[in-house]
């Protein structure tokens, strides 16, 4: 019986430091159960006494992504006969507290599940949602890259839920683009992400806001870089506007009480400012998906850098010792190694 | 390595030199090295007639000649006090600004936690100091003197490279990942 596996998820960006929506652990373990279905059914077909119910091994993956999401997923037992069901699995995902946004959320996962999951009407215990799959369903599926396409679709899972509030916003500017009051989404204690939906634009508003003081010095050096980039190529001109500033901008004027630890950021604040065409059917997920893991793909660069730089001050300290050694003069009283006239060596002792 | 003293205010007025390029602020303190660098035993009567970094003790005025500060701008200085047996070398390096004052202070730890490799670092550097070296005569005896204040130098040079680079690597990364991250939404 296969124990429950756990494992840790680092971000595994790619090579400009940008995140992949799919989560690794969803598809590998929906998959391996999808394949095993299409196996089974393979086999069934070529068996005469083929045993409907023989139970696959159960299933309990839990795993930690980047800024304290978590991902479960796990066999689904009939309330009735206490059995494994083989033709679902649960998948459970949890965030931070105030991320999850109710209704919006469920209706995003349900959207993103279609045919192939339900959203639980209760969640699995310590999660805010729990999709369950129809695994037998993706398997009865023809085409082995169909099948692998739903399967990647459940595992955009993350983005549908936590991106939700954020959809909302910009699905809003694209239909009408008209002005509303102040919105935010909580993303970690210190990291709120501010909405603010304008006339045919929506600004969004990132405070920067590092426990340590000196990220916060290197975060500055790095995020004027986006306003300098922004400004100075064209082929940019097309990409949201950017902006960033010392303290709070106009747009968070009417943030409420509860808000203002974010208004304390060390970091600066640095604004976003959408137009319709970046929010158009065919570019609304990607751009969702960015500006949520906005902070997360700057704290990569930020660790990053200081790695570099601790890699740096090694390389150095490695190539002053190495010329002090050369500075140190020949010990007199060890032993001599000396060569003759012929070239033969030999070591005279003193 | 003698761990530092604090050292009371000495009686020396100390000469000050104000150099007018890189060039000369670097051939100024290799001068002032190359004479620092030259020490003779004292063997000290308070210490059973070993030699004792006087340097450090700064009680035994016959013993230390005349301080030397080299100054490049406000920012940069090299403090070089000495003694007949012993000298001490304190380095104020540039710091511009934030992100630069962050990364010397970094470095400057990094150093201190490594002080017994390099044997002639103090622990601790001198106060108003970034970073101090302490020669004793066991290491002019044990290491070439020229090669000493070659090294000093090098040292110098290498920390300003270093804090300069490292400067331009962050806003380098932040020009390409900036550039990269807008791109994503205009594809």
């Amino acid at each position: 019986e296969r124990t429950p596996r756990r494992r840790a998820f680092a971000m595994t960006p790619q090579a400009n430091g940008s995140i992949s929506p799919v989560s690794t652990l969803i598809v590998d373990v929906v998959g391996r159960r999808v394949d095993e279905l299409v196996r089974a059914a393979q086999e069934e077909r070529q068996r005469a006494d083929a045993d409907a119910d023989a139970s696959l091994a159960p299933i309990g993956a839990t795993a930690m992504e980047f800024d304290d999401v978590r991902l479960g997923v796990h066999t689904v037992v009939d309330d009735t006969t206490g059995k494994p069901v083989r033709d679902a699995l649960d998948v459970s995902i949890a965030g931070v507290r105030g991320g999850f946004d109710g209704e919006t959320s469920a209706t995003a996962a349900r959207a993103l599940a279609g045919a192939y999951g339900d959203v639980r009407p209760t969640p699995n215990a310590t999660y805010d949602l729990t999709l369950r799959v129809r695994v037998g369903e993706i398997a009865k599926i023809e085409d082995a890259s169909a099948r692998r396409g739903v399967i990647e679709d459940i595992g955009r899972l993350r983005l549908a839920v936590y991106g939700s509030k954020l959809r909302e916003h910009l699905r809003r500017l694209a239909e009408s683009g008209t002005e509303g009051p102040l919105d935010w989404v909580p993303h970690r204690p210190g990291e709120t992400m501010f909405i603010k939906p304008q006339h045919e634009q929506v600004t969004v508003v990132f405070p920067m806001r590092f426990a340590d003081a000196r990220d916060a010095v290197i975060a500055n050096t790095f995020l004027a870089q986006f306003v300098e980039v922004r400004r100075g190529q064209s082929a940019l001109s097309t990409a949201p506007a950017v902006s960033y500033h010392k303290s709070p901008p106009l747009e968070l004027k009417d943030a409420p009480a509860g808000t203002t630890n974010a208004l304390n950021a060390n970091g600066g604040y640095v604004s976003f400012v959408f137009f319709k065409r970046h929010v158009v059917p065919e570019r609304l997920e990607a751009t969702v998906w960015n500006t949520m893991t906005f902070y997360a793909f700057v704290s990569y660069h930020i660790k990053y850098s200081k790695a570099y730089w601790h890699s740096r001050m090694r390389r150095k300290v490695d190539e002053w010792l190495m010329i002090l050694k050369r500075a140190k003069k020949a010990d007199p009283n060890a032993a001599k190694k000396m060569t003759t006239a012929s070239g033969r060596t030999f070591v005279r002792t003193t | 390595v003698a761990r530092g003293r604090r050292n009371p205010a000495v009686g020396h007025a100390r000469a000050r030199v104000m150099a007018t390029s890189h060039q000369g602020y670097y051939d100024a303190v290799r001068d002032a090295l190359v004479h620092a660098f030259a020490l003779s035993s004292h063997p000290s009567r308070k210490m059973d007639g070993k030699d004792r970094p006087e340097i450090e003790y700064q009680d035994a005025p016959a013993t230390l000649r005349a301080p030397v500060e080299i100054k490049r701008g406000d920012e940069e200085s090299c403090l070089i006090e000495s003694a007949v047996n012993s000298a001490r070398v304190s380095l104020k390096v540039r710091q511009a600004d934030d992100l630069e004052e962050i990364l010397a202070r970094q470095f400057m730890r990094f150093l201190g936690r490594r002080a017994d490799a390099f044997e002639i670092l103090r622990r601790v550097p001198v106060d108003g100091y970034d970073v101090s070296f302490l020669v004793l005569l066991s290491h002019t005896e044990s290491m070439d003197a020229g090669a000493l204040v070659d090294f000093v130098v090098q040292f110098m040079r290498d920390i300003d490279k270093e804090i300069s680079e490292q400067k331009l690597s962050v806003s380098s990364r932040g020009r390409a990942v900036a550039t990269a991250f807008l791109e994503q939404f205009t594809k």
